[in-house]
This record gives structure tokens, C-alpha cells and sequence, in this order.
């Protein structure tokens, strides 16, 4: 079995979408991450789902956390507000950082195995020889294989 | 020679300190690599002795009082302070600026200035947020108001803290003498600010659109910021300890210093859990910078740079007291509004240091110590760049998306610093000049 044979569960997006269709990718397909695939087809990251989630935190809360039990009161619209204006590309910058969970499409099983083992987010990436996106992998897609 | 070097090295430091060109250690681990390397200061010079080398008490200080803050950080007891403070404003904007600076301002007489910023800043930003204010005149307040507050006590500044070390301070002396000063420049600070911030907020508090539902600060539960009861109650009992161990120096001879370090050493048994976050939260740059910069100071002291020096100011001055306490203060001000009043501090000292030794008639009540000390860090308010404070508020603003540009803030700075020599002249010259 190939890291091709495991792909299909992990959305992607453009860079310049709107974060709310991400967020709504997530949502739908019931991932921890989405993938963000530029316009030539080649893998820029992997948006966790996390990240999403901290967006809508007020930054002050995130300097202090005890602050967030304060706020007892937070709105969920007012959470959306705070992504609603930003976009895929906006918020990639700051996970430059983190290298991506990149691996071929015809790594084998314990090849995939031990990359998902190091992603931070739980997905890795399948690339073909050209580097163009083939579909990614969750650990649970992967689980679901070792199960069987 | 070694004199050349020495000079040479502390004015390099100086010269890399104002370009801003590399960090502050970088710049004052230069100049201690160059008197080192070369033999200006020896080991001994430099790591064991009181007047040319590290003074461990200040690093000792600083060190175990970042340590207790990182331990009052996890109670939530100053989120509570603040946000209760301005449920009471009934969310007027002058009421909550009035209100947080206050906290702010007292609490930086315990606490310090910076620390108290990285504390209460992120309230700031909650209150802003609920009245949909922008909050750059309220971080400018803060700032400012910590700086004042600061400048009370012997643990308010690193600058303070320095003063206290080379001139033998208790906390209490530094309070009874510097403390009247700092309230009446508070109360002046609070009716200016009503003239000065107030139309600002006025002019910025506009709904961005991000504020769906901007709510008021009536239904916040300032309580629910406490997370853990257990270490509300110890953390709260070690700052009163350690309060309690400043006031009666007198009487149990233990130094600020020691103080300090019991009390973070009693932080560290109240923390149970991640302890290792109490260390994060040190500010291992500013500790190894003042050690750089004392060695550099120190290379001053041994080649006997600063005793010419004192011997010169003090030709200048012609044992006049007026001229040298007055002088002092307002030249520490009109220099800290310049450069960061840490450099300042630690160089002024020795050089005062042996003013006062030569003659004593020049510090009547250790006089041109509190106007060192007041001068530099009331003066620090003038510029963005003054103090380690206002440095930290323009870089807590810029993360989070409210950048304040260095001549927004001078501009509110220069009139609080001069009002405030306004208000400490007189009372200086009246207290021990008359």
C-alpha cells in the first residue's frame, strides 16, 4: 500500500479564499487541519484546525488566559467577526516556520507512518515527483488502515 | 592607556545604546568584552568587589522580584483589582483611565513598573475592546502612570533599584522621601490627562465594525479571572511577606535584596505545578545587561574616570547644594528622556557616590540621591524611548495591532515629565533645601 491508496479526506483551499470557507471545509469534512494548495498546485501548508479556532481569541486573551473566564458572556457572532475580514493568505505567515508534512505519493506505509508521527497537526501531505498536491493523509485515515 | 580603554569602552556602549543600531546587551557585553580581554578589570574587579564590580544585590532584586511576579501572574489577583476598578467607572472613558492608572500606579510601588505593564496591559485591551474605544491614549496613561508610580519605591524601577543599592536605601527610606513626590505628580498626571488623553479618546473611539456586540464593562465577572483559590491565597500571602520583610528592614536588618529572594524562594514552594513557567517569565536579557553594564561603570571607577569626574562636577557645583540637588534632578530628567535611565543611573551613581563622600554638605538628607533617582525615572516618561516601560507598552500595542509612533507618545510624555519637575522642584527645595 501506497501514501496514494490513503489520500482523499483532507480539504484544500487557496491561499485567497476568504478564512470562512476554510473554516466551513473543516467543518464539513471533519478533519483537525485543511490543506492550502496554491494556484499552481503546490502544497503552501496546513492550516489546523487550532489555529482557526485561535483566531477568533482576542489577542489580550491570549496574553492572559484568566481573562477569557471573565468575558462569560462571548458572543459567537463576535468570535466570527474577528475572521471574517481575513483570508487563507492572511494568516500563513505566521506558520512559515513549521515545515511542511511533505511526502511522496509512493511512500510506503511505515514512510507515512513515521512523517504523520512527526506533523504537529496530525496530516501529512502526498506530493507527486513534480511536487504538485496528490491528497493528504489524517492520522485517522491512516489508523483505519492499521485496523484492518 | 587603561584609562583610554575604559573611556573608550564606555562610550562605544553609549554610542550603541543611542544608535539603537544592536540590543542593549549586545551593546554593554561589547564594552565589558573590551575592559575584560584587555585587563582593564580583573576578575576580581569585576565579579567580587562592591564598587567596580556587578552589584549582585540589584541582579539578586530584580531577579527574585520577576520571579514573584511570575507567581501573582497565576493568581489573577490584579486582573480582579483592575476590572473591578472599572466596573465602579460605569464604563465612562475618563472614570476607566483614571481607574486603571491607579491600579497601575500602586501597583508598580510594589511590583515595578515593567512588570506591572505586561500584567494590566492585556486588561486594557479587554476594557478597550467591550467600550469600543481604541486604546492607544490608555496604554500611553499606563505607562506613564507606572513610571510615576515607580518612582515611589526602592523596588518601583531598576533605576530606584540601583539609586537604593549604591546609596545602602531601606524601602522604607526611599518610600517616606520619594513616595509624597510621586503622589502629588500622580494627582497633577490624572487632572492633565483629563485635557491631554481625554480628547484623544474622544477623537479615536470609533466602532471599527469588529464590535458586533459592543457591550459595556457592567456585566464583566472580574472574579471569574481567579482560576485557582489555593494559589490566590499563597501567592497574595508571599507579597505581603515580602512587603511586610521591606517596611521592617529597620528592625530585621535583612536587605531588600534578601527579602526578595526568600519570598521568590517561597513563590517557587506555592507554585506546584509548572514552576518551570516562573523562570520563563525572567527577564534573563535585562539581568545580563546591567551585569555588562556594571563591569563597564566599574572600569570607569578603577581607572579613576569617575572620581576626575566628581572632582570636576564638584568644582562646578562649589559646594552650592541647591545647585547640585536641583541640578541632579533635572539633569537625570532632561538625560532619561534621551537614553534608556538604566545606563544613566548606573553611571551616575559612583560618580555621586563620591561627590557625597567628598562632601557630605552636598546631600543634605541623602537629597542628591532621591533627585537621581526621581529625575531618572519621571524623566524617562518625556520619550517613547525614556524607559524600559514605555518601550515595553509601544511593543505590547504593536502586537497587538494599535502601534503608537514615537512622537504619538512624546508628545503626551514631554508635557507629564515637565509637569512633573514642576511639582518635584519646589518640593525637593522646600524638603531639604531650606
Amino acid at each position: 500500500m501506497r501514501a496514494r491508496d490513503l489520500v482523499g479526506s483532507v480539504p484544500s483551499v487557496r491561499p485567497g479564499v476568504p478564512l470562512l470557507e476554510a473554516v466551513a471545509a473543516l467543518v464539513a469534512a471533519g478533519t483537525s487541519g485543511v490543506a492550502v494548495i496554491d494556484e499552481s498546485g503546490v502544497p503552501r501548508a496546513v492550516l489546523p484546525g487550532s489555529a482557526l479556532v485561535g483566531l477568533a481569541v482576542p489577542s489580550y486573551v491570549k496574553d492572559d488566559p484568566s481573562l477569557a473566564a471573565v468575558l462569560a458572556d462571548a458572543d459567537p457572532r463576535v468570535l466570527r467577526a474577528r475572521i471574517a475580514r481575513l483570508t487563507v493568505a492572511d494568516v500563513l505567515s505566521d506558520d512559515e516556520a513549521d515545515p511542511l508534512p511533505l511526502i511522496s505519493a509512493e511512500a510506503s506505509l511505515l514512510e507515512v507512518a513515521t512523517a504523520m508521527a512527526e506533523a504537529r497537526v496530525g496530516i501529512v501531505l502526498a506530493v507527486d515527483e513534480h511536487g504538485h498536491y496528490v491528497g493528504g493523509i489524517t492520522a485517522t485515515d491512516l489508523l483505519a488502515t492499521l485496523q484492518q | 592607556m587603561k584609562t583610554a580603554l575604559a573611556i573608550g569602552a564606555f562610550a562605544l556602549v553609549y554610542v550603541l545604546l543611542v544608535s539603537e543600531r544592536v540590543e542593549r546587551l549586545v551593546a554593554a557585553a561589547v564594552g565589558a568584552a573590551v575592559v575584560l580581554l584587555f585587563g582593564v578589570v580583573g576578575v576580581h574587579d569585576a565579579f567580587f568587589s562592591e564598587g567596580t564590580g556587578v552589584d549582585w544585590s540589584v541582579l539578586v532584586l530584580l531577579f527574585s522580584m520577576m520571579v514573584i511576579v511570575g507567581g501573582l501572574r497565576r493568581t489573577g489577583v490584579l486582573d480582579v483589582v483592575a476590572l473591578w476598578s472599572v466596573r465602579r467607572s460605569g464604563g465612562s472613558a475618563y472614570g476607566v483611565l483614571v481607574l486603571l492608572s491607579t491600579v497601575t500606579a500602586v501597583s508598580a510601588i510594589f511590583l515595578s513598573d515593567v512588570t506591572v505593564i505586561v500584567l494590566l496591559a492585556p486588561v486594557t485591551l479587554l476594557v478597550c475592546d467591550r467600550l469600543a474605544l481604541a486604546p492607544v491614549p490608555f496604554l500611553i496613561a499606563q505607562a506613564l502612570a507606572a513610571n510615576i508610580g515607580g518612582s515611589a519605591s526602592l523596588v518601583g524601577d531598576p533605576a530606584v533599584i540601583i539609586v537604593g543599592s549604591r546609596a545602602h536605601l531601606t524601602f522604607t527610606d526611599v518610600l517616606v522621601h520619594q513616595l509624597p513626590v510621586s503622589f502629588v505628580v500622580f494627582v497633577v498626571f490624572l487632572a492633565l490627562a483629563r485635557f491631554l488623553l481625554l480628547p484623544a479618546i474622544r477623537r479615536s473611539g470609533t466602532d471599527d465594525g469588529s464590535h458586533v456586540a459592543a457591550a459595556d464593562v457592567g456585566d464583566l465577572e472580574p472574579l471569574a479571572a481567579i482560576r485557582d483559590r489555593r494559589m490566590l491565597v499563597g501567592g497574595v500571602v508571599v507579597v505581603a511577606l515580602v512587603i511586610v520583610g521591606f517596611l521592617t528592614q529597620g528592625l530585621t536588618g535583612l536587605a531588600p535584596s534578601v527579602v526578595a529572594l526568600l519570598g521568590a524562594g517561597l513563590m517557587w514552594l506555592v507554585v506546584r505545578e509548572g514552576r518551570q513557567e516562573l523562570l520563563d517569565h525572567v527577564e534573563w536579557e535585562t539581568l545580563a545587561f546591567l551585569a555588562a553594564l556594571f563591569v563597564v561603570v566599574g572600569a570607569l571607577v578603577k581607572v579613576g574616570a569617575i572620581d576626575h569626574l566628581a572632582t570636576e562636577v564638584g568644582d562646578l557645583i562649589g559646594g552650592n547644594p541647591t545647585v547640585a540637588v536641583l541640578g541632579t534632578l533635572t539633569g537625570s530628567a532632561v538625560v532619561s528622556a534621551l537614553v534608556d535611565n538604566i545606563p544613566y543611573v548606573a553611571t551616575m551613581s559612583p560618580v555621586v557616590a563620591d561627590l557625597t563622600a567628598s562632601n557630605p554638605a552636598l546631600n543634605p538628607g541623602n537629597a542628591l540621591w532621591y533627585a537621581l533617582a526621581m529625575g531618572a525615572v519621571l524623566g524617562g516618561n518625556a520619550t517613547a524611548i525614556g524607559a524600559s516601560t514605555n518601550i515595553v507598552v509601544v511593543g505590547i500595542a504593536r502586537r497587538h495591532g494599535h502601534p503608537i509612533g514615537f512622537w504619538t507618545f512624546t508628545k503626551y510624555g514631554v508635557v507629564v515629565a515637565l509637569s512633573s519637575l514642576v511639582v518635584a522642584v519646589p518640593m525637593f527645595w522646600f524638603r531639604y533645601l531650606t
